[in-house]
């Protein structure tokens, strides 16, 4: 659905953001994408959605160019971005009739306007002014505008950022739901565990490059974690401690004994020696790691400036 | 897909209530206050204006010299018994000079032998303008003129009503005729009277008021259009725009349309105020003659040139700070360079000539050609085709500037 193949970019007066960066999103995909900021995720958005020219590379949507179909792209596709992109001085409905308006493909636009005002749960507010909204309404009014055309391809950028609970479960039932119905979702979020929650396809890029890409148990299985909170009592520089360390090529991080393993058994086997040496240990993790812990491994901890 | 672009941008501007003061109560305001000011300013360069006349000798002002002098000048004498009293209640009086007449003077004058006579001294108020000024001095001129030369005239012939004769033909009055310059191919129209004409020579107050601050107030679109872009911008509406199937041509012309309608509700409703509300007020109403159909093609093209300056300004700046600012800085410069602000006709020689540099200009004079010299479509047509010009130039670089820009 979507193809990047080796896409250069960079912003005038700056370093190279991409340089021969690819990306495969298949038709169907419900495709997480997520980085830090300046990760360059609004970045790539922006150069799918043919908003920024690459230096060098190509985009491709649905096998087309924008630079010779982008009308014709952009039919069948929507944008959701991070803000909320429509007007707060016009009610949901004035805002989705306008939008629905300016897309020559939608045939009845007040059928539909209905449709997508029923499929967000904005019935009992569409007439009123959208300034007044609450946050969870204002962000399923911004998906309902994208929902509007029915598109192949659906971008949805932090969509469910700043809202209560309730509206964020609501919207991340309705983007699955739109995704069984065939339409291609390229996910982007802070959220881990909604990325974990909803996407099969995950890709985690930083500084414009992919540091993992894969099916979600792909990518949390490559390296399956062992990490053991050592008691305080312990002597770092224990022979048998050292010998442990070196035969499972382990490290000593704040207090943690920590290494990545190639299946569970090998845990096991550690947790055994561990024992064996009379090797105390306070708290155990092991298996398969969450993303926000893969997340953190590949891009730190460290604060980023955007 | 035009309507609907329509309807959003009116729908959003009658929410604005910031907007809705600035594009319509704002100017009503304008032209109500600066008619009914600039009303007085009609007065008083209507009435007469009063003068002192002070006689060193009082048999002097019983010599039948002073009658014809009085009555050959456009201004109204006033006899003061002396100097200090002249002075004393010059400012009172509303005098703008006094004239003092040496004793004797047409005694002397009269005489064969005029040579010793002492000048008439005329005190200026200080407040007088110099136009003014000359204008007394001239009459004065004049008056003592047609007497010396009536009493020569009386020497050389004894009919009376010759000697009158000859000197109201030597004074060439009836070969000279007073007109405007729009008169001239109309120079047999029958209706329209050499003085009527020369009274237009200025516009009145209304019929500067009316077309200065309607175009004042096109031109504070930029207030508006700059929100509604900046809020798109700064809320992705602008990126989700431009990810929509329609081409950015279209989304600019879109907003130029609903505001050349809001500039057209202007006109309607500022010609309204100047036709029925100025009077209301105690003011002179604005009279609209057969050619008001200009007006059309008139305000269209300023609208044309106030929008596409706007769509430029609010593709350039980055917030509603600076659309305020810099809109505002630029409607001022342009009005006060354009004789909105001060009319043309008041500015001395070099800034009149500075003054076309507006395009604000070029539409007030378009107007006044209109509502105050008669004009035709082809007196107005190089003020419309040069606004049409100006705004097609601002659309180009505005729609170069609306594509340039990215989701940074």
């Amino acid at each position: 659905m979507i193809s990047v193949s080796d896409l250069s970019f960079q912003y005038s007066h700056e370093q190279p953001l991409f340089d021969d960066f690819n990306l495969q999103v298949k038709r169907g995909d419900l495709f997480g994408l997520v980085g830090p900021n300046g990760a360059g995720k609004s970045t790539l958005i922006s150069l799918i959605c043919g908003l920024n020219k690459p230096s060098s590379g190509s985009i491709t949507i649905d096998g087309r160019d924008f630079k010779k179909q982008r009308k014709s792209i952009l039919q069948n596709f929507a944008v959701v971005p991070q803000d909320y992109a429509f007007y707060p001085k016009l009610s949901a409905r004035e805002n989705l009739n306008f939008f629905a308006k300016l897309y020559p493909g939608i045939k009845k636009p007040s059928k539909r306007i209905d449709q997508v005002i029923e499929l967000t749960g904005l019935g009992g507010f569409a007439h009123r002014q959208a300034a007044t909204y609450s946050g969870g309404m204002k962000r399923r009014l911004n998906l309902a505008i994208g929902l509007l055309n029915q598109p192949a391809l659906l971008i949805l950028d932090e969509p469910t950022v700043g809202i209560d609970p309730q509206s964020r479960h609501f919207i991340l039932e309705s983007i699955v739901e739109i995704n069984k119905l065939g339409t291609t979702v390229l996910y982007t979020s802070h959220y881990m565990e909604e990325v974990e929650r909803l996407c099969e396809q995950v890709a985690v890029i930083d500084h414009g490059r992919i540091l993992v890409a894969g099916t979600l148990s792909e990518i949390l299985n490559q390296s399956s974690l062992f990490k053991a909170r050592l008691a305080r009592t312990v002597i770092l520089h224990d022979d048998n401690l050292i010998s442990i360390i070196k035969k499972y090529k382990l490290r000593i991080e704040d207090g943690f004994l920590v290494g990545e393993m190639v299946d569970i058994n090998q845990s096991a086997s550690i947790l055994s020696a561990l024992l064996d040496a009379g090797i105390k240990v306070e708290n155990l993790h092991c298996g398969q790691q969450s993303l926000e812990t893969l997340f953190f491994e590949l891009t730190d901890t460290a604060l980023r400036e955007k | 897909m035009l309507l609907a672009i329509l309807k959003k941008e009116i729908l959003l501007t009658l929410r604005d209530l910031h907007a809705l003061v600035v594009l319509f109560a704002m100017p009503v305001a304008f032209i109500l206050v600066m008619s009914l000011a600039l009303q007085e300013t009609d007065k008083q360069e209507q009435k007469q204006f009063d003068v002192a006349l002070i006689f060193e000798l009082e048999s002097d002002k019983q010599a039948p010299e002073i009658v014809q002098l009085k009555a050959m000048t456009e201004f109204r004498f006033i006899n003061y018994a002396d100097r200090n009293t002249f002075v004393e209640r010059a400012d009172s009086d509303h005098l703008i000079a006094g004239v003092i007449i040496p004793a004797n003077f047409f005694a002397i004058l009269r005489s064969d032998d005029p040579s010793e006579i002492k000048p008439i001294e005329i005190y200026h108020q200080p407040t007088t303008l110099l136009p003014l000024r000359k204008l007394l001095l001239a009459s004065l001129r004049q008056g003592l003129a047609s007497i010396q030369l009536e009493k020569r005239l009386e020497k050389e012939m004894d009919d009376p009503f010759l000697r009158r004769g000859l000197r109201d033909q030597y004074m060439a009055k009836h070969l000279l005729l007073e007109q405007d310059i729009a008169a001239v191919n109309n120079h047999n129209n029958g209706d329209v009277t050499a003085d009527e004409k020369t009274d237009s020579l200025q516009p009145t107050s209304v019929q500067q008021s009316v077309p200065a601050w309607l175009i004042f107030s096109m031109f504070f679109v930029v207030i508006p259009i700059a929100t509604t872009f900046i809020i798109e911008k700064q809320n992705g509406t602008h990126q989700r725009l431009m990810t929509l199937p329609v081409s950015d041509t279209y989304l600019l012309i879109g907003k130029l349309i609903p505001y050349l309608m809001i500039n057209v509700i202007q006109t309607i409703l500022m010609f309204l105020v100047g036709i029925y509300l100025v009077p209301v007020f105690g003011g002179q109403g604005l009279v609209l003659m057969d050619n008001a159909w200009l007006l059309i093609p008139m305000s269209l093209s300023v609208g044309l040139a106030a929008i596409c300056l706007a769509l430029l300004i609010a593709t350039f700046v980055k917030s509603t700070e600076q659309a305020t600012t810099i809109g505002g800085v630029i409607n001022l410069i342009l009005a006060a360079l354009g004789g909105i602000m001060v009319p043309t006709y008041v500015m001395p020689a070099f800034m009149q000539k500075a003054a076309v540099f507006s395009p604000m200009n070029w539409g007030l004079e378009g107007y006044l050609t209109i509502l105050l010299r008669q004009g035709n479509f082809q007196d107005i047509s190089h003020h419309v085709a040069s606004l049409l010009v100006l705004a097609l130039f601002f659309f180009s670089v505005a729609l170069f500037n609306y594509r340039r820009a990215v989701i940074n």
